[in-house]
This record gives structure tokens, C-alpha cells and sequence, in this order.
């Protein structure tokens, strides 16, 4: 039977018989002090942080590549639109090919002509022509297509960060964790 | 000087990925030490500690700088252990089951066999391997407790806070755990020398 009386062992235990709970205490910190702490394997934190930077969620669940090439791509979408609503209207006017407006035109004008054509109606009738020529029109028109793309662009990103922010968490852990 | 744990969370939330590098060095021994005292496996434990980092750092706007950084970590690391042994094995999780024996798996594997060399090393290695075995005797509750109090230094409330249980819970189960251990180092053969103070024991 071992029982060194200077043993930390049998300090702590001679503590504890005796409700010690102070120096109980005291001794049994001392007695976990020897404990080794268990290592990770070798550049454990370099694998830690290159999982988080492949797997962090982002405002866009990207890709590592995908989110390299997003500037590029923006740059492209911006430089092609500005193209073809400052120059190609033009250009293509000029090379005797029928601009978007004047298509707009003619499908406008084709609308407003099968309105005409309907049988008599009230004057809601023509109101409705007249909503649909003007909407046409404002549609139609480079500066608010690409509003409309640009809003359309801006809500889709701005509820998928209201989602992934504002969720509620599901489970219990992520629950006990905020 | 060292950067504060506060200091580096704010650095990791501004995309430094050294800070993101720091605190895992930082932290990374203390989790594992109390995710492996919860499973018992090496390998396990290690996978579970990389999982409690990913968790910590995607959560990491929630972090209060008023509490302990190592506090909210155990926090999650507990929580990682628990859900992993619930999927694995319901009954190891509860503190209050009758059955004493605890699963053959769940006991670590750190402890090296104790020697009976003179020196400083060989007797913290003889005390490590003791305490070793004897704390593969108890639940996996109990043994995080006590790691969490007489090795990380948590106080009553902060391990009240990690293990999600009321502060008067945890220093029961801290008593029982203490119990318990006093006992399995007596059942490997530890005992009071004869008329000890207060002491009720005695040699065979």
C-alpha cells in the first residue's frame, strides 16, 4: 500500500478526509499541473485556418476561385453595358441595322394598333393603350434597363445577406453559443 | 508584449488570417485537453477541436470581449464533444446515470507507465500516469469538470456558464467528481498513512 506522507497524492487525499476543502483545492491543482496537455499533429493551425478561408461564408457563396475572378467579371459586365447603351445604338443605326429603339418602336406600334382594333371599349380601353405605349417607351430605354438590372442585382445580394444574417439558428449548440 | 485575446479577434474579424493562425496556436492545447477528456480518443479529439475552431471563427461577431476568450472556446468545445457522443452514444452523455462503469472507449490514451527513477521528471511522470488512470475511472463529465477547474482554473460560474448547468449543480457534481477520484486512487493502491489527521482510513 503506497502512502509517502509527502507523496502530493496522499496531500491531497489526507485534505480531503479531512473536509480540507482550501488546501484540497490547492493540492489538487497541483497534482493536474503534472498532467501533459495533449498536442494537436504538426501545423494543426495551418490546416485550421486554410479550411476556415475555403469554407467561411461570404456575402456570395463563392468559390476561393470564383471570388478571385468576381472583380474581373464585374469590370466586364460594367464595360459591356456602358458599351452597348452609349455606342452600339449608334453604330448600329449607322450600319443601316435595325437599333433596339426602333424595334421597340415597331412592337410598340403593333400593340397600340391591335388596341385599336378591339372592339369598342370604354374608356378604360384606351387608358390601357395609353399605360402600355408609355411603359414600353420607359422600359425600352438603355439608362433604365440597366437601373432595373442594377436594383435587380442589388436585391438579390442584399437578401441572401438578410438570410444568412438574420436567420434563426437551428441548432442547439449555435442556440447556446450567442 | 503579447496581444490580447481581444486584440487578436478584432484583428481576425478584419480578414488577418495570422490572427486567425494565433489564436488556434493559442488555444489549441487547452480545447483538446477538454474535448479528449469528454471522448477519450486522440484522433477524435483532435478532429472535434479543428471543428470547434471552424465554429468558433464563423461565430466570432457574436464573441463578448467582456468574457474570457478561453471561456466561450470551451463553451463551443463542450457543446461540439456533447453532440458528437449523443450521436454516437446517448447514455455516455448524462451525469446522473446509475451505472458507475464507464464505457471501455471512452478512458484516454495519454498516460505512459509510470517509472520509479528519483527524478523530478519521472515522479511527475509517475503522478501524471496516476491521475491518468485513475480519471479514466470516471463519467466524461466529471473528468471535464475537474479539468476545467484544477486545469484550465475556471471559476464555479464560468464552468457553470461552458457546461450550461446552475452554479450550485456544478459544485456538487465538482464535489462527487473529487469523491470519485479520491476513491479510484485508493482502489490503485493510494491510501492515508496510519493516524493521519482526520482521516478515517487505514492500511490493510
Amino acid at each position: 500500500m503506497r502512502h509517502r506522507d509527502e507523496h502530493p497524492i496522499v496531500r491531497w487525499l489526507a485534505a480531503e478526509a479531512r473536509a480540507d476543502d482550501e488546501h484540497a483545492e490547492r493540492a489538487l491543482a497541483a497534482l493536474f499541473a503534472c498532467l501533459p496537455r495533449p498536442r494537436p499533429a504538426a501545423a494543426f493551425a495551418d490546416r485550421v485556418v486554410a479550411r476556415w478561408l475555403e469554407a467561411r461564408p461570404g456575402w456570395l457563396p463563392l468559390t476561393a476561385e470564383q471570388r478571385r475572378a468576381l472583380p474581373w467579371v464585374a469590370a466586364t459586365a460594367v464595360l459591356a453595358v456602358l458599351a452597348v447603351t452609349l455606342r452600339l445604338p449608334a453604330l448600329a443605326a449607322g450600319a443601316g441595322v435595325l437599333s433596339p429603339g426602333a424595334l421597340l418602336a415597331a412592337l410598340t406600334t403593333f400593340f397600340v394598333t391591335i388596341a385599336e382594333l378591339l372592339p369598342e371599349v370604354a374608356l378604360l380601353g384606351r387608358l390601357l393603350v395609353e399605360l402600355q405605349r408609355a411603359s414600353l417607351l420607359l422600359i425600352g430605354s438603355p439608362p433604365v434597363l440597366l437601373t432595373v438590372a442594377l436594383a435587380s442585382f442589388a436585391t438579390a445580394c442584399g437578401y441572401r445577406w438578410l438570410r444568412h444574417h438574420l436567420a434563426p439558428s437551428r441548432t442547439r449548440y449555435e442556440a447556446q453559443i450567442s | 508584449m503579447a496581444t490580447s485575446d481581444a486584440e487578436l479577434v478584432a484583428r481576425a474579424l478584419e480578414g488577418s488570417q495570422e490572427a486567425y493562425r494565433l489564436l488556434v496556436r493559442r488555444f489549441e492545447r487547452p480545447v483538446m485537453s477538454v474535448v479528449l477528456r469528454l471522448v477519450g480518443e486522440p484522433a477524435l479529439a483532435e478532429d472535434l477541436t479543428q471543428e470547434t475552431f471552424l465554429k468558433a471563427f464563423r461565430h466570432l461577431r457574436r464573441y463578448d470581449p467582456r468574457r474570457k476568450l478561453a471561456s466561450w472556446l470551451f463553451k463551443i468545445a463542450h457543446n461540439t464533444a456533447i453532440d458528437h457522443l449523443r450521436r454516437r452514444r446517448p447514455e455516455l452523455v448524462s451525469l446522473e446515470r446509475g451505472d458507475d462503469d464507464p464505457p471501455p472507449d471512452s478512458r484516454p490514451q495519454l498516460a505512459a507507465p509510470a517509472t520509479q527513477a528519483p527524478d523530478l521528471a519521472a515522479i511527475r511522470g509517475e503522478l501524471a500516469a496516476e491521475i491518468e488512470a485513475s480519471l479514466a475511472e470516471l463519467r466524461p463529465g466529471y473528468r471535464e469538470i475537474l479539468v476545467l477547474r484544477f486545469q484550465e482554473g475556471l471559476s464555479y460560474q464560468e464552468i457553470a456558464d461552458v457546461m450550461e448547468l446552475p452554479m450550485g449543480t456544478v459544485k456538487v457534481h465538482l464535489h462527487r467528481a473529487r469523491k470519485q477520484l479520491a476513491a479510484a486512487l485508493e482502489a490503485r493502491g493510494w491510501a492515508l498513512p496510519d493516524g493521519a489527521a482526520g482521516s478515517t482510513k487505514h492500511a490493510p
